[in-house]
């Protein structure tokens, strides 16, 4: 979704010397994402946020878009052995700012000879201003108050195999000059990887691919506010998703260096997949993650193939134990499936699962009570990658051919599975399941779904039973949770008024940033494991004065109170003579921040009517904080689900580590030695589904 | 509830000058890359 932002003749009030440089306006309007409503870009309206607002060349009258892959076709600059040499016909684009027009300006420089210096010529009427060069082109820019100029640009997903070459515009750079008529001299902008292939099977290869778990090519951001120029994937022009993956295709020369350009970065889940002419695959993978730097050649050697792809050995789908109790009775199993991963993409899903565990098992009190827990890693290769688009009520739009049938639609709420593939799969896999020792009613199962859309969804049952799925929302992009914007102006009266939330309670809560894993930690931790209900309210009420899911064969939702006099959590308080709750001094006097316990109204999504026992928490916002009756509730399943007896004296002496992250512990948000734009912010997700 | 964390527009002051060139050429020149190699598989 592009969107265009004419100058304001104002803000260019002098047209020479001290003239400031007009930057695009900042609407913040513009980027509200309009959740729910259809939309025809690749992304959904509400991955919106993350686009710059434009700048066009007015002085130039050209359109920006459109002559990108003109550019890449007759642009050719390769390499002669670690220099770069251009090539005749090879261009570049220039921009500056034209004080006395009031606009910014572009112009295209051609070279008739190419060579290691080159001379470019460009032809139209430009003021000698400083002067921003991008190799070979870029299609958009921006001028923004804390960034500078920023250009879009794209690295190619698809590159040509070029023996002991790039491939034609894939190698991209970038020039500052003071003055347009000054010489520039280029920074390269990408990264190279080089390798050759050997073994029999390589000469029937026809492509490899380079994999990540991040961003690695596709439409992007150029920074030019540090000294070196930085390829930035979370704000870009164009509503285009950006490629986890670069193509190298053609014929391959065994023993011969080939280059694959992508953008500077650490890349974790690094894989690279050969295939042949028969579409067969062999896979590579790194264990650990692949450092990347920019004008730097990463050459990892030779690849040995082997001597046929038929000998690739078949993916293993043994499940792997992330951990093993050691404590307890019984073991508390949960399972992990992945639900569109191809065999290809199972070494991301591993690496994911792990990352997503590792959260969880440092959150409080799944980090103390660990050792109770078998939690299997199961392997499973879908048909396609990706899940299902719906309509939002559950009618496919964009079938795709995944294992465990996962799919969603606009405003999240029919993310489901077909449950009786997951439970048949884990009946004939778990090995829990298969020994007999655990029913499915006891083995919580967290769906990873390969799908980079916003989402998360739980679904329990009154035995017990539940799963929840959580897709790799935005490549593993940062997200904001925003605290509700309304709140009951009473904790006490279920008919007050709804007011806006006191912005200084909005101070005390802070923001909750973090990724899709925190996601994991509120659906499985929250609701599939802990059995807890969510705390977010909207503006509605339940009327109820009971919590039905309470009476249930295995009780759901004891975090959430119908009654403001008969809390479930008031051993943790003292009333007054008013029957006013407020924390227990005792209990207070064991922990500092036991004095946040109390009654907050507001919870279940129902802004009055239901109470919580803390203003903020992992239920309300995803951040990485159980409340202190939470986690009361998830220890004391957790020891029913063991068979151990939960002794509240000993429970609470071992609870000491209370601290919520957001509001009692400093934040490092430095990425990359430069600030970068914030976090993208996300509307909470929709409440479990409870079925009976 | 969806607000979005968006850099506040603010003019950028620069020095500005008004000589037009009408065309011309420049001389470009390129980095070169430097070379690291690791063991991966």
């Amino acid at each position: 979704m592009k969107r265009t932002v004419t100058l304001l003749a104002a803000l260019a009030l002098c047209a020479c010397a001290q003239d400031p440089l007009p930057v695009a306006p900042s609407s913040q309007e513009n980027l509200t994402p309009q959740a729910g409503q259809p939309s025809a870009d690749p992304l959904p309206a509400a991955q919106d946020p993350w686009l710059w607002e434009e700048i066009t060349t007015q002085l130039t009258g050209e359109s920006v878009d459109g002559s990108l892959v003109a550019a890449f076709e007759q642009s050719k600059s390769t390499l002669s052995g670690k220099d770069v040499v251009w090539c005749a016909g090879d261009s570049y684009r220039m921009l500056g700012y034209d004080a006395e027009q009031k606009a910014f300006y572009t112009c295209d420089a051609t070279t008739e000879n190419g060579g290691a210096s080159a001379t470019f010529h460009y032809d139209r009427d430009i003021p000698q201003t400083p002067c921003y060069s991008v190799y070979p082109t870029a299609t958009r820019h921006t001028n923004n108050k804390d960034y500078g100029i920023v250009f879009g640009i794209d690295i190619p997903a698809q590159q040509t195999a070029t023996p002991g070459g790039i491939s034609p515009g894939a190698n991209l750079s970038y020039a500052k000059t003071e003055r347009q008529a000054d010489n520039p001299h280029f920074q390269n902008v990408t990264a190279l990887l080089k390798f050759r292939l050997t073994g029999a099977a390589a000469a029937s290869v026809k492509s490899v691919t380079v994999r990540g778990l991040n961003y690695i090519a596709g439409e992007g951001s150029l920074l030019t506010n540090g000294e070196e120029p930085a390829v930035l994937y979370t704000r870009r022009f164009s509503g285009q998703v950006p490629s986890r993956t670069v193509t190298l295709s053609g014929d391959f020369l065994p023993d011969t260096d080939y280059y694959i350009a992508l953008a500077p970065g650490a890349v974790t889940g690094f894989t690279m997949v050969f295939t042949d002419d028969q579409g067969r695959h062999i896979a590579k993978s790194s264990q650990n993650a692949v450092l990347f730097k920019r004008s730097t050649i990463l050459n990892i050697g030779a690849v040995n193939l082997g001597d046929s792809f038929a000998d690739a050995p078949a993916v293993d789908t043994t499940p792997v134990a992330y951990l093993t109790a050691t404590q307890g009775s019984k073991p508390f199993t949960l399972a992990v499936l992945p639900d569109g991963f191809t065999d290809v993409e199972l070494s991301d899903y591993e690496i994911l699962a792990r990352s997503a565990l590792d959260m969880l098992f440092n959150t409080q009190p799944y980090k103390r009570y660990k050792e109770y827990f078998n939690v299997w890693i199961m392997k499973v290769a879908s048909n396609e990658s990706g899940a299902t688009v719906t309509d939002g009520n559950g009618n496919a739009i964009t079938p795709v051919d995944n294992y465990f049938k996962s799919g969603w639609g606009d405003g999240y709420s029919d993310m489901k599975a077909d449950t009786s593939i997951v439970y048949d799969y884990l009946r004939n896999h778990c090995p829990d399941m298969l020994d007999g020792s655990h029913k499915k009613s006891e083995v919580p199962v967290l769906i990873l779904v390969n799908d980079l859309r916003y989402g998360g969804m739980c679904h329990s049952y009154r035995d017990g039973g539940t799963y929840c799925q959580v897709p790799y929302t935005f490549s593993g992009g940062q997200i904001t949770w925003s605290y509700p914007q309304k709140s009951p102006s009473s904790d006490i009266d279920p008919s007050c008024d709804v007011i806006d939330t006191p912005s200084a309670v909005l101070e005390a809560v802070g923001k909750s940033t973090g990724d899709w894993r925190n996601i994991v930690v509120h659906e499985f931790g929250g609701h599939a494991i802990g059995r807890l209900l969510d705390e977010y309210w909207y503006e509605e009420d339940l009327t109820s004065t009971l919590v039905p899911h309470h009476n249930w064969a295995v009780p759901m939702g004891r975090n959430i109170s119908a009654s403001y006099t008969d809390p479930l959590w008031k051993d943790w308080m003292v009333q007054d003579d008013q029957g006013h709750w407020t924390a227990s001094p005792e209990m207070t006097a064991l922990r500092a921040h036991y004095g946040r316990v109390g009654m907050f109204q507001g919870g279940q999504v129902s802004v009055r009517n239901r109470w919580r026992s803390e203003i903020v928490s992992c239920m309300i916002d995803n951040r990485l904080y159980f409340s202190a009756w939470q986690r009361e509730l998830i220890a004391r399943r957790i020891c029913e689900m063991t068979g151990v007896t939960f002794d509240r004296e000993s429970y609470l002496a071992g609870d000491v580590d209370t601290a919520d992250p957001v509001r009692d512990e400093e934040a490092s948000p430095v990425i990359r030695g430069r600030k970068e734009p914030g976090p993208v912010e996300m509307p909470l997700l929709p409440p479990p589904v409870l079925e009976e | 509830m969806e607000t979005y964390i968006t850099p506040q527009a603010e003019m950028v002051p620069m020095t500005l000058e008004c000589n037009i060139l009408s065309g011309g050429d420049t001389q470009a020149t390129n980095e070169s890359y430097t070379e690291e190699t690791i063991t991966l598989f």
